[in-house]
């Protein structure tokens, strides 16, 4: 038994030690550089719609990438957006409130599996293992958008967040746009999302590029 | 639970197993100690000659060295693996566990605390730079010093560039090896490898005089490692196919690490570029330099603090910081310090020290449990003392 147990206890010292700092021998991942020496990003030109009356909303990038056009869901107020994000979006009833976000970023930003281990952490949820989130992200609902960019939804609503008392949750979408991908994100308290899920929907379906 | 038991049967048992009884030794740890020193000492002033890199690479990262040049020297990695073990084996089978005896216990523990936060740091973090000219950005930082064998494509969308990179660590490259690039679906068989080399314009060599180069380069020539790391640059010829092709070579390409520009070969109608290149890590937010700000002490040119203006960006953060000297940026497991800045005409250019360390509030926690342990040792003993002085 003592025996074994020694084998047992080396072999898994000498594993350890073989392995430990052994660096991945091919990677395959996305390098941006940002160019062009265009100054300090202003807030961009863009229009504001009116309180959500379903109008258009169109926004130039501050850096001019890809433009953006998206129909705003019916009582999404657009807001005046920061130096980064392409349009910010409240929403308000009598009791809650949320906000929403449409974000470009070159590349893949990290791939899908990191950000959503960061929404889910935002959200206070438990991230469980990886192989059980890809098999969870697998069977949320995939689609495309009016102009044919792939969307996956990914809807934290009904996980229970590991704070019983906090109601914040998330929609997310991520849309790939080519070289470029799109993230819409709507954050706030859950009874709220919940009722605006068609409206995120349909926002995100909304979404069309036109290139430059 | 056995391990808490001086009854323990298991633990009993092991205590008299010869090679527990060795780990366990006092002997050892007085070795490791010496060796320790030793290591410490040589290398020290081994680094005057051969460079502060090569000789932390040879007295304190290998497992062992040929001191003389043919007699085995344990490395500093050995070595402080033994005394982890030691003290590790100690804790396990040697120390009593009794409340008298608490504050020893936690000592050892907070040191084997910081021996395993010493060993994460090690082998998991890393130390790479980030160079931005003003209003310009990236999402990758420079490893300082390993190399890696890079295949891109690009695509330009407004003011981005970016590459989709199939990227090979120097340290796995050798001679008869080819790889299936995940982007383009070419192979690349390595033809010829040298760790340190430079490049000839002039002859060609082994390869044929068909080698590409974007510098013009012919052929590579193994040489010396140099004392400063800086000056040694793997180099590599390869021949670039397509699968299932059989023989046939689309080209040959010489990459070397003291390329100016990497070198492009048009294959199926688009460029893919190849080159020899620092280790690029990748970033989980792109970095644009807004603004870069050097004060200098009144009346001097001598540089008081350096600030970068950056913004940050990522899917959850967009905002605008500032980087300075002593107020880095922690985003996550990494930080960016502020490290140098260097002018290029009227464009400003500010380089970023970028560590990932998710480790590293481990010597911390440890430094506070040995504190704890010492204190409740010395009081225990003070209160013992006192005791004894009233009887």
């Amino acid at each position: 038994m003592i025996k074994k147990i020694k084998t047992v206890f080396l072999v898994w010292l000498a594993l350890g030690i073989q392995n430990c700092d052994r660096p991945d021998e091919h990677r395959h991942y996305q390098e941006i550089t940002i160019t062009k020496r265009a100054g300090r990003p202003t807030g961009g030109a863009f229009r504001q719609s009116p309180h959500g009356s379903g109008k258009s909303g169109m926004l130039q990038n501050a850096k001019g990438q890809q433009r953006l056009q998206w129909a705003t869901p019916e009582g999404w107020q657009l807001q005046k957006s920061g130096s980064i994000r392409t349009a910010t979006f409240r929403i308000r009833d009598s009791k809650y409130e949320a906000e929403g976000a449409i974000i470009q970023i070159p590349g893949d930003a990290g791939g899908l599996l990191m950000n959503v281990k960061m929404w889910m952490n935002q959200v206070q949820l438990m991230i469980p293992p990886d192989d059980q989130l890809e098999h969870w992200l697998k069977n949320q609902p995939r689609f495309q958008t009016a102009s044919g960019l792939s969307t996956v939804l990914i809807d934290f609503t009904h996980l229970l967040s590991g704070n019983l008392v906090s109601e914040t949750s998330m929609l997310a979408a991520v849309i790939s746009a080519g070289p470029e991908t799109v993230f819409v994100k709507l954050t706030g308290d859950k009874p709220l999302l919940i009722k605006n899920r068609k409206k995120f929907e349909s926002l995100c379906r909304s979404i069309q590029t036109a290139v430059k | 639970m056995p391990l808490h038991s001086n009854g323990g049967k298991i633990v009993d048992n092991l205590r008299k197993n010869s090679l527990v009884k060795l780990l366990v030794s006092y002997k050892l740890t007085l070795v490791c100690l010496c060796l320790l020193l030793i290591l410490t000492f040589w290398g020290t002033l081994s680094q005057v000659q051969s460079g502060l890199f090569a000789a932390k690479e040879r007295f304190f990262n290998s497992w062992f060295f040929l001191a003389a040049g043919f007699i085995p020297f344990p490395g500093g990695r050995l070595v402080l693996w033994l005394g982890f073990i030691n003290l590790l084996s100690a804790s396990l089978f040697r120390l009593r566990y009794r409340w008298s005896k608490a504050g020893i216990i936690i000592t050892h523990w907070g040191l084997l605390t910081l021996l395993v936060g010493a060993g994460y740091t090690f082998h998991f973090s890393t130390e790479s730079s980030l160079t931005l000219e003003e209003g310009k950005g990236a999402n990758v930082s420079m490893d300082y010093h390993f190399w890696e064998l890079c295949f891109w494509t690009e695509q330009r969308r407004g003011d981005s560039l970016i590459r989709s990179v199939d990227a090979f660590r120097e340290a796995a490259l050798s001679v008869g090896k080819t790889y299936r690039l995940t982007e383009t679906a070419l192979e690349a068989a390595i033809l010829e490898f040298h760790p340190h080399c430079k490049g000839d314009k002039n002859s060609p060599g082994s390869s044929g005089p068909e080698v590409f180069n974007a510098g013009g380069l012919k052929r590579l020539m193994p040489i010396k490692p140099h004392s400063d790391p800086g000056k040694n640059f793997p180099g590599a010829i390869l021949a670039l196919s397509s699968p299932g092709s059989g023989s046939q070579v689309f080209r040959k390409v010489l990459v070397h690490g003291g390329d100016f520009s990497p070198t492009p070969v048009h294959i199926g109608g688009r460029d893919v570029y190849c080159a020899m290149r620092r280790v690029r890590h990748v970033l989980p937010i792109t970095l644009t330099l807004l603004d870069f700000r050097k004060k200098t002490y009144p009346g001097t040119n001598m540089a008081k603090s350096f600030e970068s203006r950056v913004a940050m960006r990522s899917p959850d953060i967009e905002r605008e910081v500032v980087i300075s000297m002593n107020k880095p940026l922690r985003y996550n497991d990494y930080t960016f310090y502020q490290s140098s800045y260097s002018q290029e005409g009227k464009v400003e250019i500010s380089t970023l020290s970028v560590v990932r360390n998710s480790g590293r509030l481990l010597p911390y926690i440890a430094s506070i449990i040995v504190c704890i342990g010492m204190a409740w040792h010395f009081c225990l003993m003070l209160f013992a003392s006192a005791a004894t002085k009233r009887k």
